[in-house]
């Protein structure tokens, strides 16, 4: 066991060194021109979308993607959100239902007094379900004022400086 | 303890095991940078290779295949857009920002040692708290999964850019996607178009690899022919100093333990650690605003959140992606996790992590 524990502590190590001293080499991958790399991404791209479950279709998924995503990026959208939530979409769901069933139909389960797992009750759930709006509804005291730039005039991205 | 680790040095340095942890570590950091080859499936792919070997040796190898893998994910993340898994996803956002400042030798530099940060902090937390961990995380039912998901949906508020409204368009589209499927509850097919393929819903990994590198590679389509701009890599700014790194040392310290705590919950992998963490670096730092455009710090976060991930995978071994998660199914702490399901070396779809 403490082979092991100590073999993290090493294997941590390596990984700095190999890090570190593999920074120059990785980083001659970007001075390559665009003509030699990009197909090597797409092939890449493509044969680790085929491999996580050997499936066609999983390509053609990533293709779809792959378009939604230029698209996305014309439109200057960003598109972390976009995996974000298909990451933790399936939890909300399934723990949303679950929970829902737990508390025989009852939305209101945030509430719960009786608390049954020893867990933070509402003190600790209700803030999670009523922070997330926050950032929307508030505006940073500094935010307003970096809307307007050097002249006063008002636009709508921060001036770089 | 002591004593015990030091035991655990001299094994770890012996002719016979050694070799496999370097063996293990380089192959991972291959095994990380390519996309679709995540550390979980490294290890899944590897593991019959090691039914041979003495249990030892192949906890080795394994766990430094999980290390290596999870620092090659950023490599490509900071240099070609494409997150080798999905913990890296959140590097993206600053790291090839810094690249294309041709500060990419830098955003390595503080991504390795991020990584090292996470890694060692939750290696420490794995051998001193990790019972403690485990109960607490033992102690996530339903409705807090429920919060600590609704939590990190908030997470799109600071990585949506300039425009929210955007943020939440692709946010909801997100979750649109993440509906396609079987309904979990009574596997009632959902927007499947009668189509089996779409049963298991939106694979993680496709999408993943569609959105940034495949978008990338379409973009960068449209200067195929112009010359070369090639980012110049400048290597004497390039890597980071000494004094840079101890003034990141808080965050990634911080980012850390808030990794090593999400990722011991069953089934939050080092992904939404790596978010999670994110958005805490991006919330306490002064300038958060600059996040996401290439501010050396950022990039720390996502590293080191996502080591911590691999201790939270230490936790409870379900869904862990990291090595973290993969030795647990070898030790015995994995009776710490009852309740979770055994990992399974080839993942669900909806869970890939």
């Amino acid at each position: 066991m403490y082979g092991l524990f100590a073999s993290l502590f090493v294997g941590n190590i390596l990984m700095l060194i190999i890090g570190l001293l593999g920074v120059r080499l990785f980083c001659r991958v970007v001075e390559l021109p665009k003509r030699f790399i990009i197909p090597v991404i797409i092939t890449l791209s493509m044969v680790g979308a085929y491999s996580m479950n050997n499936s066609i279709f999983d390509m053609w998924v990533c293709v779809a993607f792959g378009v939604i995503g230029y698209i996305m990026q014309k439109a200057d959208m960003p598109s972390s959100p976009i995996i974000l939530a298909v990451i933790l979409g399936p939890m909300a769901e399934s723990n949303l239902r679950r929970a829902v069933l737990m508390y025989e139909g009852s939305l209101l389960f945030p509430l719960d007094q009786a608390d049954r797992r020893g867990v933070p009750g509402p003190c600790g759930i209700v803030p999670v379900f009523i922070l997330p709006a926050g950032p929307f509804l508030v505006e940073a005291p500094g935010e307003k004022k970096r809307r307007t730039d050097h002249e006063g005039r008002f636009c709508r991205e921060a001036p770089q400086s | 303890m002591v004593s015990l680790l030091l035991d655990g040095l001299r094994t770890t340095f012996s002719p016979g095991i050694f070799p496999f942890l370097v063996i293990g570590v380089t192959g991972g950091i291959v095994i990380g940078a390519l996309p679709g080859l995540t550390a979980t499936m490294g290890v899944a792919v590897l593991l019959p290779l090691t039914f041979g070997m003495e249990s030892t040796p192949a906890l080795v190898l394994l766990a430094g295949i999980y290390i290596g893998a999870i620092y090659g994910g950023s490599i490509s993340a900071i240099l070609l857009k494409t997150p080798g898994t999905p913990a890296a996803a959140a590097t993206v956002l600053d790291g090839y920002e810094l690249a294309r400042k041709g500060e990419a030798a830098r955003a390595l530099s503080v991504s390795a040692i991020a990584s090292f940060t996470g890694g060692m902090v939750s290696t420490v937390m794995l051998i001193t708290i990790s019972p403690i961990l485990a109960n607490f995380a033992l102690r996530f039912g339903a409705p807090e999964y429920f919060a600590l998901a609704v939590f990190g949906l908030s997470i799109i508020a600071s990585i949506s850019g300039k425009s929210p409204v955007k943020g939440l368009l692709a946010g909801m589209f997100g979750l649109l996607i993440s509906t396609v499927g079987l309904d979990p509850v009574t596997s009632f097919p959902r927007f499947t178009f009668g189509e089996m393929n779409l049963f298991n819903g939106f694979a993680i990994i496709p999408v993943l690899i569609g959105l940034f590198a495949l978008a990338e590679a379409f973009v960068q389509m449209e200067k195929i022919f112009e010359p070369s701009h090639a980012i110049e890599t400048n290597f004497k700014r390039g890597m980071i100093s000494l004094k840079e790194t101890i003034a990141l040392m808080p965050t990634m310290i911080k980012c850390a333990l808030i990794g090593t705590f999400i990722g011991s919950i069953p089934g939050a992998g080092a992904d939404i650690a790596a978010f999670v963490s994110y958005n805490e670096a991006r919330r306490s730092s002064k300038n958060g605003s600059e996040f996401g455009t290439g501010l050396p710090r950022r990039h720390c976060r996502p590293g080191s959140g996502k080591q911590r991930r691999h201790r939270r995978r230490h936790g409870p071994p379900a869904h862990s992606r990291r090595s973290g998660g993969c030795r647990h199914r070898h030790s015995p702490r994995r009776s710490h996790h009852p309740g979770t399901p055994a990992p399974v070396p080839f993942c669900s779809r909806r869970t890939p992590t």
